[in-house]
């Protein structure tokens, strides 16, 4: 034992001494593994690295910390949601807008599908499961409010927001367009300062109610298009179209706009397509009858369902029998037996599964299969019938084959491809009911283009050219023709696609109306209109000539079912040519007309204005006479009684003109005084310059020598000047205050006529005299303003104004 | 007929919207209603036989914090710059908008009008004012929208301005 220990002991000091090192490393080791701490130190060092490495190499790391980073945003919302709700909202929120815009472009989109599937043959199917799943009222109203009409189209030019087009579906109330083209402009403006987008990015539509404006923007001009309802994506495409055609067309006029619309009036051509539009034909199944007929057709069957039941309750077992008995004449089912237990109806027997289905027949014959038991064995049935309908299944035969059947052997007719051919012959003769097959009636293939041809017998106006599996047609047809082709090349199982798109429609309403424009050379203000059944509408106004001209051309435009000029009203040149006959205005006044309004303006007689205003509502395609023509003024005449009145030496001379009495010469103090006193008496006059006119008698000097004769009598005597009173305002205080001094206690007048040619603003005005006359210390007291006038025809103004002295007696 | 689109511009309150209604309608109104963003009206004028439509942007008027953004004078052939001649204030205004223009839009043909003219005792314009005004040598007309006072005369030579 002791012996044991020993060796223990030495073996411990041998470990002692050759791994002393090793074991004090394995116990910082030890450490190492135990200690969370330093485990953490250690693993942060390396965690960046190690995560970077570890997604290069797969997305387990990833993986295995989704529910960690899951779990933790949970708790981070839970707490305070802020944060994130910041982080996110510059991503989020256009995002959101995106989706919320594309779902709802493509809502409507489908929406307009439906619309037009719904009242075929199939909508109305759909329409009596809805009305079974208690859907159908709401489903009827939305599709009612889902169609829509371009009534407006609005040409706008985009820098200045001016417009240069607008054509309506109603052109009598459009007065304001140039107002709403302009005020769209600043929508957009507003909208992009205020929201800041990318410059070329601008609004697309705007929503009223339920109009709504469609925009599309192209280089130089904005096209607009008021619709109510929700206009389909195509017409977004057909906007696009219809810019780069302009933007082409009037290039030139574009860059040099100078806000001359004239030339754009050419665009109706351009734009009247956007109003009657392709898409008209989509809509035109939006006839507010079409669901009354509907419902009517639907609550038809119902009546006529319901009625049955009850005649089925009563003839029930009749109907059973005559079910078997229907069963038993249908080549390929054999009846062996036919009960009837507990209401049920026990069937047995063999069927050939490519005999008509017993439960088609079952519900042909409105009998429950509820009711039914049936239990038919498969067999081959031998009847020709059968042996002809299973061959077609095997053999597949393509459309230019017919097969027919004589006793046991298959007989085939027409064309077809060799490796057809050669499968057929193998595989006929293991049908049952087939023993051999007869290709002896069989014609050489045609080419593809050949059956082509024959399939669709195009006309010479109609090129079909083959580019592999795709035919290209061009040319022109009409409708029927385009949708026959279109149907039947699916016939042709080698042509994958088909492209008709360069087929002109020449009986389409919108080729008729290009046609119509063509021949019957509208003026710009004639709209025309192509209703669905190929009525041609002319609106807005013409010439007599061009009206009779153009029923005439109409008759020669095919395809086109009748002409209809009953809303062009004669063009307003005509009216106003015959108002000029009959009103015969003098030269002086100009008639203009617009929208049934005659306006005159101008001056003339009274006796010419009287008879205008008889006459004029009386003609022709005027509904208001809008006379503005002012009296004419007879400046002799006024002249005459201004001399009248005044009276004037033979050294003055007077002349009138624009309102303006003018007179030169001289004269004496005492008779320019009263002449302006006077001359307010003259009807017509409304200033009286005397600038001109020489004063024999000097201003002051006549005061005072009227003073001196003691030929003022105060109070009440008057002195007057006329002066320019920036020269003179001191002249006139120093009257002022000579009159105070001489006699205090009287009232002196003096009045001061001033005018003044110089632009309005520099000249000095009321305030300016106020401020002359009082640093000449005159107060405000003092000041009576007589009149004062500016007469902007000439830029001068007058003032006419007196100074008051009035001081009391000591 | 010729299109052209006019901008009128100014301080808040000098009487834009005035001075728009007195001359398209002939109508004035004591009460204020500041001009959110911009209002359109339009005119057909017989400029020397040429008949012009003028479409008149009346646009919202500047303020410190509501700045007129010049994206509104985009296309614009001319514009008025209305002042009231009851503060002078607005004066200085007139120059900041001039300034702003002349750099993003360049120089259009511009009148002044001296607006509310009626107000004779509030009036308080000096010849330094005026002198101030001369030097951008472009027409100036002191207006009424109260009383009709050269309204009509300014638009006037305006147009003819754009059309000359
Ligand atoms: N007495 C007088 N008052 C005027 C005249 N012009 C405008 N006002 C009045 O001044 C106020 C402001 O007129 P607005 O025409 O609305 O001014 P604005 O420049 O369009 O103002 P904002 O649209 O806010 O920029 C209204 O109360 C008007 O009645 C004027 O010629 N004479
Ligand atoms: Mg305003």
């Amino acid at each position: 034992m002791s012996n044991t220990h020993q060796h223990e002991a030495a073996m411990q000091e041998l470990r002692k001494l050759l791994f002393e090192q090793e074991s004090a490393r394995i116990d910082r080791l030890e450490e190492l593994l135990s200690n969370q701490e330093l485990h953490a130190q250690e693993i942060a060092k390396v965690l960046a690295e190690a995560v970077k490495i570890r997604s290069h190499s797969d997305n387990k790391l990833g993986q295995a910390l989704t529910p960690a980073v899951e779990e933790a945003l949970k708790t981070s919302i839970a707490r305070n949601p802020q944060p994130l709700s910041d982080a996110l909202f510059p991503v989020m929120g256009p995002a959101i807008r995106k989706a919320i815009q594309s779902s709802i472009a493509t809502m409507l989109q489908s929406m307009n599908q439906t619309l037009e599937h719904s009242f075929s043959a199939q909508g109305l199917r759909w329409r009596l499961d809805a009305i079974r799943t208690g859907k159908s009222f709401a489903e009827v109203v939305l599709l009612n409010t889902l169609l829509y009409r371009v009534e407006q189209v609005f040409l706008i030019h985009k820098e200045t927001g001016l417009l240069l087009k607008h054509i309506a579906l109603d052109p009598s109330h459009h007065e304001d367009a140039d107002v709403v083209s302009s005020m769209l402009t600043a929508v957009q403006d507003f909208i992009h300062d205020s929201f800041s987008s990318s410059a070329n990015q601008g609004i697309e539509s705007l929503r009223m109610g339920d109009l709504q404006v469609l925009i599309e923007q192209g280089p130089d001009v904005v096209l607009a298009l008021v619709c109510r309802g929700n206009p389909p994506l195509p017409l977004r495409e057909k906007m696009q179209t219809t810019i780069e055609d302009i933007q082409h067309d009037f290039h030139e006029n574009l860059q040099g706009f100078e806000g001359d619309t004239q030339p754009f009036e050419a665009t109706d051509l351009n734009l009247s397509p956007l109003l009657v539009a392709d898409y008209e034909s989509k809509t035109k199944k939006g006839s507010p009858f079409k669901p009354v007929i509907t419902l009517g057709i639907i609550t038809a069957l119902i009546i006529t369902w319901v009625v049955w039941g009850h005649r089925q309750q009563a003839n029930i077992d009749a109907q059973w029998q005559a079910y078997t008995q229907q069963l038993m004449d249908t080549s390929g089912i054999v009846i062996t037996s036919y009960n009837n237990r507990d209401d049920k109806y026990i069937i047995q027997g063999l069927r050939d599964p490519l005999s008509r289905d017993p439960y088609e027949l079952l519900a042909n014959a409105k009998l429950s299969p509820k009711q039914l038991e049936l239990s038919l064995q498969p067999y081959q049935s031998l009847a020709s019938p059968l042996v002809l309908k299973r061959a077609l299944f095997i053999l597949q035969p393509p459309q230019s084959i017919i097969l027919s059947l004589q006793g046991s052997t298959l007989v085939l007719n027409g064309s077809a491809a060799q490796t057809w051919l050669d499968e057929a012959k193998k595989t006929a003769p293991l049908i049952a009911g087939i023993s051999q097959v007869d290709t002896s009636q069989l014609t050489p293939e045609l080419t593809l283009i050949e059956r082509i041809q024959a399939l669709l017998q195009p006309t010479t106006n109609i090129q079909l050219s083959l580019d592999k599996h795709r035919l290209i047609v061009s040319g022109k047809a009409t409708q029927a023709w385009a949708a026959h082709a279109k149907k039947n090349i699916q016939n042709i199982t080698e042509i994958t696609q088909y492209q008709d798109r360069k087929l002109t429609l020449i009986d389409s309403p919108a080729y008729v109306l290009k046609q119509a424009y063509k021949r019957l050379r509208p003026p710009s203000t004639v709209r025309l209109l192509m209703t669905k059944d190929m009525q041609l509408i002319a609106k807005g106004s013409a010439s007599d000539i061009w009206m009779v001209k153009a029923k005439q051309q109409a008759k020669h435009i095919a395809y086109l079912k009748s002409y209809n000029d009953q809303q062009v009203s004669l063009s307003s040149d005509i009216i106003l040519q015959r108002a000029i006959e009959a009103l015969q205005p003098p030269e002086s006044v100009q008639l203009s007309l617009s929208n049934g309004i005659l306006l005159a303006t101008g001056e003339a007689q009274q006796t010419w204005i009287e008879l205008a205003n008889d006459k004029a509502t009386s003609l022709d395609g005027i509904d208001r006479f809008d006379n503005q023509v002012a009296r004419f003024i007879d400046e002799a005449a006024i002249l005459a009684a201004a001399i009248q009145q005044l009276q004037p030496p033979s050294s003055v001379s007077l002349s009138f003109s624009n309102g303006i009495l003018t007179a030169t010469g001289s004269a004496t103090g005492a008779w320019i005084s009263s002449a302006q006193d006077q001359f307010v008496l003259v009807d017509g006059v409304h200033s009286f310059y005397t600038n001109n006119l020489k004063n024999t008698t000097e201003g002051w000097t006549d005061i005072q020598r009227m003073i001196n004769q003691s030929s003022i009598t105060f109070p009440n005597s008057i002195a007057r000047i006329s002066l320019d009173i920036q020269k003179d305002i001191a002249t006139v205080a120093a009257q002022f205050q000579q009159a105070q001094r001489i006699e205090p206690s009287s009232k002196l007048l003096i009045k001061a006529l001033y005018s003044n040619t110089a632009s309005f603003i520099t000249s000095l005005r009321l305030k300016a005299v106020q401020k002359a006359l009082l640093a000449h210390g005159i107060g405000n007291q003092h000041l009576r303003i007589i009149s004062h006038k500016t007469d902007a025809t000439n830029a001068a103004e007058t003032i006419h104004f007196a100074l008051e002295v009035e001081t009391k007696q000591p | 007929m010729i299109q052209k689109k006019i901008c009128i511009l100014g301080a808040a309150g000098v009487g834009k919207t005035s001075l728009t209604a007195q001359f398209v309608y002939s109508k004035f109104s004591e009460k204020y209603m500041s001009t959110m963003g911009v209002k359109i009206d339009k005119k057909m004028l017989d400029i020397d036989g040429i008949q012009v439509n003028l479409m008149i942007w009346d646009i919202h008027g500047e303020e410190k914090f509501k700045k007129i953004t010049t994206s509104y004078l985009r296309g614009a052939a001319g514009m008025i710059t209305v002042i009231d001649g009851t503060r002078p204030e607005t004066i200085q205004t007139a120059h900041e908008i001039l300034t702003r223009v002349h750099t993003d839009i360049g120089n259009i043909p511009n009148i002044f009008l001296l607006n509310k003219h009626d107000l004779t005792d509030a009036w308080d314009i000096s010849e330094q004012n005026m002198a101030e005004l001369q030097k951008y040598n472009n027409p100036i007309y002191t207006t009424s929208a109260k009383t009709g006072e050269h309204v009509e005369q300014s638009f006037h030579a305006l147009a003819q301005l754009l059309i000359s």
